[in-house]
């Protein structure tokens, strides 16, 4: 069954929507592990299929992290400079946790509250690119302040960076993100597929957006359905009567059939996840951690849906750290740690580490320029990536020189990224399986950038 | 205010230019004419009831606007407080004041205009800052009652100094720069009042679109040091219970007083507006405070802009430019030489031609997604929900409705006025902002929670659960079509589709009438679910 037609046949068993595995077609999904310590028995049977099954988990945090306390010089005068800028929300460099050196030389660290992440950086299952985000065109170390005509439009507009984050290619482009654009590339490779690619568990969003691809929102909860249908199951087949008929007004259709996608959808995912096997692995109880449990719950059920592509996207909010930056943040970081490893954990218990990569992306980086007992809006931050495919233990990308005035701040430590979301993008897709060619079709403007292959990935 | 409205109404001026009774007179007949009360209703209350329909349909819309706009408002706190020492915890005591003041009050249209301008205006009590303190946020709501039908500048200026807004968007304890360690002035609320509470991103034509340059491209209406320039303006504030200079506060200590200003820590340097004008150096925080609010009160992107935001969140999400125009005269004038009487903007919003007959010229598009929390509103005021202990416990509404009062995740409010839902919508070039709160799930979740509500019978409802009064409706069960009828006035405006009515007489007779009440309860309730679980109830039109 192509997955049209598959979808179609789901909308149409509408009336009977708690279809039951033997509606579902099995098969697909599923392969053997490739992290550094696969489960000892495999807990899903299914043989791998030819192309093996990969996800990508994009983990925005909503508000703008403050990436320059999240990794920062670890010593000397770069920790200096750093302590200078920074004032009172200013880490002590003797509750740092070392990580090792980024390009420039200069030891890095991360956060006190994130020792998880340490230690997966430790063993090379985490990296960090630094000072990434959106550009137009690469902007040349002390030329940021000259560049007006090359940059993103609105920067520092918590909705427009976001957008461009989940877009790429900041300017001038319809309003897709690139996840979907990927998701529309790979669709039709994917027969046996009976989900989206794209699955939400933050609501929607624009990064999986396509031109025909959309994202699929769940709930953490598992899968939902209408109470007053199944205690009056006679009512089933006239609701779905009243889905089906035609619509003159768009609102009223849409909301038909996403009624319709909403009630499928789910029975099909409560069916599928009645048979998930018990998880072995503890989250944080926090919002991120039912999140991350539930896309770990939804991937171990993955053969049963014939699921081979997966872009998740989950989020934790509460990083717009105007004021009382220092306690929020080392909450939400905290968090964000915890979440990174027990996912990564999870996907290690299943034998997925390796096909398997969570990354995070977020508004913008924040100003290296204090207001006191917080930090307002930047452009460029640094981000985190898990998983057995990432080369870590080390960075990537390209440090800046955390000096107000430097070479890359274009106003009040501002600074101007040095990597594009389209390099990062790029980079996590080629990784996913979209060849080098699609990828300008994904990124129109990945031409542009010398590093399309980032390399953080193998 | 509400007086120079009563003056427009009387004298007929351009933007009430919409015939009174124009759509009764176009659908003709007297349950028509509840029809059309009722769908009036719908956009201007949390939902139409049998007596409100009637009220409408005895006086008509203008007395019944006059009516409103004077009637006393309502406010939130004092029902707050009371709830809460009869030992609720604090923010079920907010939850519970609102419903009950949304559900019940007298002053409807207030009632609802404060909601929408809590959508515009936002402060949330998702954020830490503002979790612990249901008092500040029930306090803030009532600044927006009451002045829902006042001047928006005072409204501006109560919200700049408001200490739930202060908190929200940190510009309470906000201090003046010290050049000598580097630090400067929190940007935050100089950035969001002007983006989202005042003049927008782009600069505005009075019908809303966008002014271009000669190379065709929007201009944006600020720049990174405008922002700054505000930000500074914004400095020396904060809580009003304080005696020295700080952000610290314990809530026992706190008031719902506006915020105090401490000069000492005001940055009193010369500092330049967005129109290119200078504040002095040397004035007090309260001078400042003036000369920035006036200046963007002033630009003339506040008419357009406040314009489409209350349109799309009480009438249409795709107003049309005239009728955007219409409202922004308005809102520059109120026709006694007055800017920014929201009184005489909202009255001019409902009464205005594309307000009252749109739905007639345009049956594809014009209109609204409802939001989820009105969904529920709508349905609990039509058959006048309440609780054995008088305690509306509708309670957390976060999970089921993807909404709150007052609790969106940011100060971009629940939905962006700029969503655009992908596929048919998009591709057509529309916005429908709500839809961004409607993923399928949720979808699911709404119709679910919506089924379980009707369901409710005392017998087995929890003290404060509040349970829908069926009946009227039971009394005429026997006959679905009677029931029909008055549901298709009482949930849709008198608008129901054959097709609808085809399903729900089909879904009635799922259970027979057997004479005896159980099995009329049962058909009235089979009768409602259908209604408010259908795509004709979801969308206002």
């Amino acid at each position: 069954m192509s997955q049209q037609s598959r979808r179609d046949f789901l909308l149409h068993t509408l009336p009977t929507f708690a279809a039951g595995a033997g509606l579902i077609a099995c098969g697909g999904g599923g392969s053997a592990g490739e992290g550094t310590s696969p489960a000892p028995t495999p807990i899903d049977p299914v043989p791998p299929t030819p192309e093996g099954y990969k996800a990508l988990v994009a983990i925005f945090l909503f508000g703008g992290n403050d990436a320059y306390n999240m990794i920062l010089p670890a010593s000397g005068s770069a920790y200096s400079d750093y302590a200078k800028a920074r004032l009172d929300l200013a880490l002590p460099q003797s509750q740092l946790l070392a990580l090792g050196a980024a390009d420039n030389g200069v030891p890095f660290a991360a956060h006190p509250a994130m020792s998880e992440f340490q230690s997966l950086y430790a063993r090379g299952r985490a990296t960090v690119l630094a000072n990434v985000g959106p550009l137009v065109a690469p902007i040349a170390d002390g030329q940021v302040r000259s560049a007006s005509s090359q940059l993103p439009p609105r920067l520092f507009s918590h909705n427009d960076q976001t957008d461009q984050w989940q877009k790429a290619s900041a300017a001038g482009l319809e309003s897709v993100g690139w996840a979907g654009r990927a998701a529309d590339l790979l669709a039709p490779t994917l027969s046996q597929q009976a989900l989206p690619i794209g699955i939400s568990y933050s609501g929607s969003n624009l990064l999986q957006v396509g031109r025909s691809q959309v994202g699929f929102a769940l709930g953490t909860g598992g899968a939902v359905e209408a109470s007053f249908l199944r205690q009056n199951a006679a009512l089933r087949p006239l609701y779905a009567e009243m889905l089906a008929a035609g619509q003159e007004h768009l609102f009223a259709q849409e909301y038909s059939s996403g009624q319709q996608r909403g009630l499928s959808y789910n029975a099909l995912i409560a069916s599928a996840l009645a048979a998930a096997p018990a998880s072995t692995v503890s989250f944080p109880s926090d919002r991120l951690g039912q999140q991350l449990a539930a896309v770990a719950k939804l991937i171990s059920v993955r053969a049963r849906l014939g699921v081979q592509r997966q872009i998740f996207f989950v989020s934790l909010g509460g990083f717009d750290t105007h004021s009382d930056q220092l306690a929020r943040h080392q909450n939400l970081l905290r968090s964000l740690s915890q979440n990174l490893d027990a996912f990564y954990r999870a996907t290690e218990a299943m034998g997925l580490a390796g096909n398997v990569t969570s990354f995070t992306a977020s508004d913008f980086g924040r100003s290296l320029s204090v207001n006191g007992d917080g930090t307002d809006h930047g452009w460029g931050s640094h981000q985190l990536i898990v998983g057995g495919a990432v080369r870590g233990g080390r960075f990537h990308g390209q440090m800046p020189d955390l000096v107000p005035g430097g070479s890359r701040d274009y106003t009040g430590g501002r600074f101007a990224p040095s990597t594009s979301v389209d390099e990062y993008g790029s980079t996590l897709l080629r990784w996913f399986g979209i060849p080098a060619s699609e990828m300008a079709a994904v990124f129109p403007n990945i031409g542009r950038f010398a590093r399309p292959d980032l390399g953080f990935l193998s | 205010m509400w007086q120079s409205v009563a003056t427009r109404i009387m004298t007929g001026t351009a933007a009430i230019a919409a015939p009174a009774g124009a759509a009764d007179k176009v659908l003709g007949g007297t349950l028509l004419d509840r029809g059309a009360s009722a769908r009036f209703l719908t956009q201007t209350t949390f939902g139409p009831t049998r007596s409100e329909i009637d009220r409408v349909a005895l006086i008509g819309r203008d007395l019944w606007l006059l009516e409103q706009l004077g009637k006393t408002p309502t406010l939130h706190l004092p029902r707050y407080q009371a709830l809460l020492a009869q030992s609720a915890s604090a923010a079920d005591a907010r939850y519970a004041a609102w419903w009950e003041i949304s559900l019940t009050a007298p002053d409807q249209l207030r009632q609802r205009v404060a909601f929408a301008l809590s959508e515009i205006f936002v402060v949330s009590d998702a954020d830490t800052t503002l979790n612990d303190r249901p008092m500040q946020v029930t306090a803030y709501y009532d600044l927006l009652v009451r002045n829902a039908f006042g001047n928006y500048r005072s409204l501006i200026e109560q919200v700049a100094l408001s200490q739930a807004m202060g908190l929200y968007l940190s510009h309470l304890g906000n201090d003046k720069p010290d050049p000598v360690s580097g630090r400067r002035p929190d940007e935050n609320f100089a950035r969001e009042v002007m983006q989202l509470f005042s003049i927008g991103l782009w600069q505005l034509n009075r019908d809303g679109s966008p002014i271009l340059d000669a190379k065709g491209e929007q201009i944006p209406t600020y720049d990174q040091e405008v922002i700054e320039s505000y930000a500074r303006i914004y400095t020396g504030w904060t809580w009003a219970h304080r005696t020295t200079w700080g952000r610290g506060s314990s809530v026992a200590d706190e008031t719902d007083a506006p915020m105090k200003a401490f000069p000492d820590h005001h940055d009193s340097g010369s500092k330049v507006l967005i129109d290119g004008s200078l504040v002095p150096a040397g004035q007090t925080p309260e001078q400042d405070l003036k000369a920035a609010l006036d200046s963007l009160f002033n630009h003339a992107n506040v008419p357009p802009f406040v314009a489409r935001q209350l349109i799309i969140k009480l009438i249409t999400s795709n107003p049309s430019p005239a009728f955007i125009d219409r409202i922004a005269r308005v809102f520059e004038n109120n026709g006694l030489g007055v800017r920014g009487d929201l009184g005489a903007v909202v009255t001019a919003i409902f009464l205005d031609p594309e307000a009252r007959l749109g739905f007639l010229s345009d049956q594809t598009v014009y209109g609204k997604l409802k939001e989820p929390l009105l969904r529920l509103s709508q349905l609990l005021r039509a058959f006048e929900a309440s609780s054995r202990s008088g305690i509306y416990g509708v309670g957390r509404t976060q999970a089921a409705y993807a909404q709150a009062p007052l609790g969106a995740n940011s100060v971009f409010n629940f939905f962006s006025p700029q969503f655009q839902q992908p596929g048919p919508i998009k591709n057509a070039g529309y916005y429908s902002p709500e839809f961004q709160l409607q993923t399928e799930t949720q979808g699911v979740l709404i119709v679910d929670n919506l089924g379980k509500r009707i369901a409710l019978i005392s017998a087995t409802a929890g003290d404060n659960d509040p349970v829908l009064d069926l009946s009227s409706l039971v009394a005429e069960a026997a006959d679905s079509s009677a029931m029909l009828d008055d549901l298709n006035v009482l949930m849709l405006g008198g608008s129901m589709s054959t097709s609808l009515r085809d399903i729900a007489a089909r879904a009635i007779a799922l259970t027979p009438d057997a004479g005896d009440e159980a099995s009329r309860l049962k058909r009235a309730q089979i009768a409602v679910t259908v209604i408010a679980v259908s795509p004709e109830y979801a969308v206002q039109r």
